[in-house]
């Protein structure tokens, strides 16, 4: 029975990979509309021959680094800050959610008419997607921090080192964390939304080129490229949530 | 405490305002007096009103599909094990794609249009309401299903006294991210998808065009409707759900 249960999971996306595979192979749908497995496979054997895409995926993946790092890096300072200091918070608070509602999308046409359709754009489009979840997340997480503990601290007059390592840390780096976590899979579906817009390299260009070219085999390799990737980011950062906070215990 | 949150957008749109529309900077910084003349123009010539209107509508129209049915799924892989393991790992698999990113396939199969657009803030939609609905039917206290069983309670007021309640927090989570998500792939999918009336397209013509001026005016009410979406689902969110008094204000 367990046996069984478990091969539930598998029920649905196999019943649709024989579905395609029979579909496509006694012609019941046109090339142009879905073409078959064994198509986008050869589609992909190509693509990783000829390198193109290593190159598309280093691309995409160096812009990503960057404009990740450089948001999520001020989205933490920010949100140390403003979680630190009501004071700030009050001058910047109000401000920082209004922006934060303005979908990011909406700034795709003003960065390129400022920046033009270069690198810049991108990363600058990353960077402001990484920025607010981390940001959140910091100041959440600060806030957060039990005053019990601090006045704990303070009544035993605890070093300021030990009271970083012992206290703030493991009290803020997991929901630091999460807000991490959420901050890279949104930047990584911006990332591919711009370059679907405008971009000379990168996944999302090698799809929309396969688009424009009726490629539907690069398309669908492109698709998949993109998923595996989210998927690879949101699990090494699950596994360095693992490592880094045992004294946690996931659900 | 308000008066302080003013003070740093206050300063910069009197920057704007003394330094908007000066021959070195007009370019990007479009003089508030000419950026106010064009959105008079684009309300007057009721192309502001076309685009708003048809973004709107795809975003509700979504909501309303999309949400329930998130709705029936969620509910029914919270009630039945079969189900959750039949769709679950599918689901979550199908999560992990970025939905713009499925934009090509999906322009592929169903051209530049609305349906291509419906398509994917359906989805977008779909997701959150889904995960939200399965998480809150299942951390309802198994206590409560039996005492409903020994108070004899009907179908019904089982429904009305143990469901509704228990999954209610879960179930507004889900829909003030889905409002939330809603709205940003809507902006998303007309950018990508230019072919129609929407928002996005109006702005993806007038980048296309070189107009700041109009480019700007459309973020500000793309921001006005986020800003105040959210307030309103917020709003709706504390009268609803008024016996809570443990929520998290946030």
């Amino acid at each position: 029975v367990k046996l069984l249960r478990s091969s539930l999971a598998w029920l649905l996306p196999v019943t649709l990979l024989l579905a395609w595979w029979q579909v496509t192979s006694r012609g019941w749908v046109p090339a142009q509309l879905l073409v078959a497995p064994r198509l986008v496979v050869d589609a992909a054997r190509e693509l990783i021959a000829t390198g193109e895409l290593a190159e598309h995926a280093r691309r995409s993946l160096s812009r990503l680094a960057t404009g990740f790092a450089t948001g999520a890096g001020l989205g933490l300072l920010f949100g140390v800050a403003t979680g630190t200091s009501r004071a700030l918070d009050a001058y910047l608070g109000g401000m920082f959610q209004v922006i934060r509602q303005v979908p990011t999308f909406a700034f795709v046409p003003v960065l390129i008419l400022i920046l033009g359709v270069e690198e810049t754009f991108k990363v600058v489009l990353v960077a402001k997607a990484a920025f607010f979840p981390v940001a959140i997340a910091a100041f959440d997480a600060v806030r957060g921090i039990p005053a019990a503990y601090l006045e704990v601290a303070a009544a035993t007059r605890m070093p300021l080192l030990t009271r970083l390592r012992r206290l703030i840390w493991p009290a803020t780096f997991p929901p630091i964390l999460v807000g991490v976590r959420i901050s890279l899979g949104r930047s990584w579906m911006v990332l591919v939304a711009a370059e679907l817009i405008a971009a000379e390299s990168g996944i999302g260009q090698m799809m929309e080129m396969g688009r424009q070219m009726f490629r539907m085999d690069v398309v669908m390799v492109g698709v998949f490229i993109t998923g595996l990737v989210g998927l690879a980011l949101d699990r090494v950062l699950r596994a360095t949530e693992l490592r880094l906070t045992p004294w946690r215990t996931q659900p | 405490m308000k008066l302080r949150g003013l003070l740093i957008p206050g300063l910069l749109v009197g920057l704007w305002a003394y330094y908007g529309g000066r021959p070195e900077v007009a370019y990007y910084l479009v003089s508030l007096p000419d950026l106010g003349a064009t959105a008079r123009d684009l309300v007057k010539g009721g192309e502001l009103p076309l685009n708003l209107a048809a973004s709107l509508s795809r975003a509700l129209l979504a909501l309303v599909t999309g949400g329930i049915a998130g709705l029936i799924v969620g509910i029914a892989m919270a009630s039945s094990r079969t189900v959750d393991r039949l769709l679950g790992s599918t689901l979550h698999g199908l999560r992990q794609v970025p939905l713009l990113g499925l934009a090509p396939l999906i322009g592929l199969w169903f051209g530049n249009g609305d349906a291509a657009k419906a398509l994917i803030v359906n989805m977008a939609v779909f997701f959150p309401v889904v995960l939200n609905t399965h998480e809150g039917v299942r951390a309802i206290d198994r206590g409560l299903w039996e005492i409903a069983h020994v108070y004899g309670m009907t179908r019904l007021g089982r429904l009305r006294r143990v469901l509704l309640p228990g999954v209610a927090p879960a179930l507004f989570t889900g829909l003030s991210q889905a409002v939330a998500f809603a709205w940003i792939s809507t902006i998303g999918s007309e950018l990508l998808f230019a072919a129609g009336a929407g928002m996005g397209s109006l702005m993806e013509n007038a980048q296309a065009g070189a107009r700041m001026d109009i480019v700007l005016v459309c973020v500000l009410v793309v921001g006005t409707v986020g800003v105040s979406v959210n307030a309103l689902v917020r709003r709706l969110g504390d009268a609803l759900m008024r016996w809570r008094d443990d929520r998290v204000t946030s």
